[in-house]
């Protein structure tokens, strides 16, 4: 009796373990494969849209968003005569043609066009149902064309981008491809940050078409894409777009770049260019210019603007001060052979270092420099950011070109020291500049202040680890000294804006032959770099102007920087000058 | 009886137990009798716990019922309270684009210029711990200079200006949004159902400008 109990009681257990068994198996183990099943095979199945990030000026403003655009597929099979209540709320009889007109009135194209497209696909396929009439629009004309209330015309919606102020900073921000990656500039940079990531759903319809409740399951969270935040204005960037295209016109120039930097942060607060790309309608410009911007991939000899740079390391080094006394003819000739000039004529001037600059002499850069160790010298320059690209790897970014001076022949050996021989980007004059005006400590360039996710996290925020490259007495001294150039120098009258003290240094460099010999004839590029405010400097502003025709001096840029600078000093508040310019004696 | 009655038969009789002896009345009626209950009573409650029983099991099937109801009703809300969340949410879109194109530095100065505005000349500042003018106050140009616009925007394209006649800007780019908002959202709807939200109503509210009601705005002193 109890044997045959305890047996039936075993049994009982075996199978209720076995059914236990088989219920965790298909309830927790094999769940989500089953559901999945279950779905795909009842289901409806949808895309949730992971939305592209937006990039965003330092202020907020959208500089590219993601939007979406609506295509419109025609089935040829029935697209014939349909009924539809018009307006007035009778019904009435629209045939295919009439439909077409409708849709064409609206988008511009041509119903003739459609009407061959519908007769092409029911040729290859008399039951074809696919043919795009109408690509990619924007919400009001899909407002307009679902109203016409075509049956046999269904719209797709796909995400696009844009970017609401158009050449803006164009050329920084880049553009996509026609897959919705990045192509250029930070879209192209960022692109991993900024994609998104699709996700699907499924539901179960009713007879009637509406989700069963409880039916929903998301098979698949989509992943929106983070807002790339830069350090850019787009009003000032404006400004400086606006103003340059003006200048550029005006000198039967080619191009043009201006770019302003926050001296105490190294962040690029504007990087205006001429032509730049706008985005929506990246053909719009020449080739050349659709591809990332020029102030990173466009390398120049930097010329007289370098002179600062070469002033720095005698002042560092204690080799001259700003009162180092020198002679300087017109014309000089190297132990060599090779001859120096200035610019332009004059006699022989009894010249200090402060005048060098301010005159931008050649000849008394080349005397003043030419017992300084070329060493001692090469090594400044690499520490003010000459022949390495600047922190922002920006893509397709330059490195210029800075040869080791045991490479340098009897000519670059005294080139050098006024800026020819030697090959840098505008991002990079920005760098070394910034070191001079930041009491001497290099804090490298950023255009990014990171990628926002979407959980408010922060990545991709640039590493700022300062450097000191020269004393903060030697910066001091050299933006006196280049005050110089904006208080008694030839272009102080253009150069001056009230109440501020502003160190600038004016440059025309020649354009280096595609062969490396000599210099394109004729060819120049104009540039000014300025400080200001010389006693606290707090932004720097570089203008360089490609090729001009009309004017081909340093002064052709100078109005313009004179603009610039007032817009910066006026956009930023930044309070006057409350000491007196320093007047360094030019001549002894 | 006495306990040495009880003992002297305990004792001469091994098994008969040592527990006291029932009472006379006791024996009289038997060890076992009968409880006196009325039969009725004690069938009543089983009847009671029963109709409990089968209610709890007919309000559940109702609560059900009802419930399913509710939630299929829900369905149909939901269903078309995301129709209507899509068609808000185009609008939203259409709105903020508008919004960001005419927002653009390029419209705004265009804008500016054809309403004659100048942009100002040098900053002065005011310290206010001295009453010193810091900077050199200069009046700026009074004509506005004729400039073309020459940073491109394709967005731009077919966005009139303020000041020319016709279609306002701001209707330009949001144009169609509205008459054909109500069609599409009603084409939506579930046959029989009724939009329970408002939508419907303020889309047709929502054409020409804001008018301006209470005091103008004006900063905030400290």
């Amino acid at each position: 009796m109890r044997r045959r109990t305890s047996f039936a009681f075993v049994v009982v257990l075996a199978i209720v373990a076995s059914l236990v068994y088989k219920l965790v198996d298909i309830q927790v183990v094999d769940a989500k494969a089953l559901d999945a099943e279950a779905a795909a095979h009842r289901g409806t199945v949808i895309t949730t849209y992971g939305a592209r990030g937006e990039i965003v000026a330092a202020d907020g403003t959208v500089l590219a968003g993601s939007v979406l655009r609506y295509d419109f597929i025609a089935s040829p099979k029935d697209a014939s005569t349909f009924e539809r209540t018009s307006k007035s709320g009778k019904s009435e009889k629209v045939t295919r043609a009439e439909a077409l007109k409708e849709l064409a009135a609206i988008t511009g194209d041509s119903a003739a066009g459609y009407e061959k497209q519908i007769k092409a696909a029911l040729k290859e396929n008399p039951d074809s149902q696919y043919a795009p009439l109408v690509k990619s629009v924007d919400v009001p004309t899909y407002e307009k064309i679902q109203a016409l209330d075509i049956p046999w015309l269904a719209p797709v919606s796909h995400p696009a981008r844009t970017y609401p102020d158009g050449a803006v900073a164009g050329n920084v921000v880049g553009y996509v491809n026609s897959d919705g990656e990045g192509a250029e500039g930070l879209e192209q940079k960022y692109q991993q940050c900024l994609a998104g990531e699709d996700g699907e759903e499924t539901y179960q319809r009713s007879e009637d078409g509406v989700p069963i409740p409880g039916s929903t399951k998301v098979t698949k969270a989509a992943k929106q894409g983070g807002t790339l935040v830069t350090t850019l204005d787009a009003d000032l960037t404006w400004f400086l777009d606006q103003n340059l295209a003006e200048t550029v016109k005006d000198l039967g120039a080619q191009f043009g770049q201006i770019s302003v930097v926050d001296v105490k942060t190294g962040e690029i607060k504007a990087a205006a260019q001429y032509p730049s790309v706008d985005p929506n309608n990246v053909d719009g410009v020449p080739a050349e210019y659709r591809s990332t911007a020029m102030l990173f991939s466009n390398m120049y000899e930097p010329g007289s603007t370098f002179k600062a740079l070469s002033a720095a390391a005698m002042i560092d080094t204690g080799y001259a001060t700003p009162n180092s006394h020198v002679v300087v003819p017109y014309e000089f000739t190297t132990p060599n052979g090779a001859k120096i000039y200035d610019a332009e004529y004059h006699a022989t001037e009894n010249m200090t270092l402060t005048g060098v600059l301010m005159n931008s002499s050649n000849v008394g850069m080349s005397l003043l420099g030419q017992n300084m160790s070329d060493e001692v010298r090469y090594e400044y320059y690499k520490k003010f950011g000459i022949g390495t690209p600047t922190a922002v790897d920006f893509p397709a970014e330059q490195s210029g070109i800075l040869a080791k001076p045991s490479s340098w022949d009897d000519l670059t050996k005294y080139t050098t020291l006024f800026g020819q021989g030697v090959s840098a980007t505008q991002a990079q004059m920005l760098q070394a500049y910034q070191a001079l005006a930041n009491g001497g400590v290099k804090v490298p360039l950023s255009i990014v202040k990171g990628c926002k996710l979407s959980d408010g996290t922060m990545i991709d925020v640039p590493k700022k680890t300062s450097t000191r490259v020269v004393k903060a007495s030697t910066s001091k001294t050299v933006l006196d000294m280049l005050e110089s150039v904006v208080q008694q120098g030839e272009n102080s009258s253009v150069l001056k804006t009230p109440g501020y003290r502003i160190a600038a240094k004016t440059g025309t460099a020649q354009e280096p032959n595609e062969n490396g010999v000599g210099y394109k004839e004729g060819v120049y590029y104009v540039s000014v770099m300025g400080v200001a405010p010389v006693d606290d400097p707090q932004y720097l502003v570089s203008v360089n102007i490609g090729y001009p025709t009309k004017i081909k001096m340093s002064s052709a840029a100078a109005p313009l920087f004179h603009t610039v600078m007032s817009q910066v000093l006026k956009t930023y508040r930044v309070a006057p000058s409350k000491s007196a310019p320093s007047m360094l004696s030019p001549y002894f | 009886m006495s306990m040495n009655t009880t003992a002297v038969i305990a004792e001469g009789n091994p098994w008969v137990s040592d527990l006291p002896q029932p009472r006379p009345e006791e024996r009289r009626r038997g060890l076992l009798a009968p409880v006196e209950t009325p039969v009725g009573r004690r069938q009543r409650p089983k009847l009671f716990y029963g109709a409990v029983a089968v209610g709890t099991v007919l309000l559940i099937v109702a609560a059900q019922l009802v419930l399913s109801i509710l939630v299929s009703n829900g369905a149909y809300r939901v269903s078309s309270l995301q129709a209507e969340q899509k068609q808000l949410s185009r609008d939203y879109q259409a709105a903020s684009e508008a919004a960001q194109k005419l927002s653009s530095p390029q419209n705004l100065a265009a804008n500016a210029a054809a309403l004659g505005m100048v942009s100002g000349g040098s900053p002065v500042y005011l310290r206010l711990s001295d009453g010193k003018v810091i900077g050199e106050p200069a009046p700026t140009s009074t004509t506005a200079p004729d400039k073309k616009q020459l940073v491109p925007n394709q967005l731009l394209t077919g966005v009139p200006l303020v000041t020319q006649k016709g279609e306002k800007p701001s209707q330009a780019v949001t144009d169609a949004a509205t008459p054909s908002a109500s069609k599409t959202e009603a084409s939506q709807q579930t046959p029989g159902k009724k939009s329970t939200t408002p939508a419907a109503k303020s889309k047709t509210e929502s054409t020409g400008p804001v008018a301006w009601d209470g005091p103008l705005p004006s900063p905030d002193t400290h």
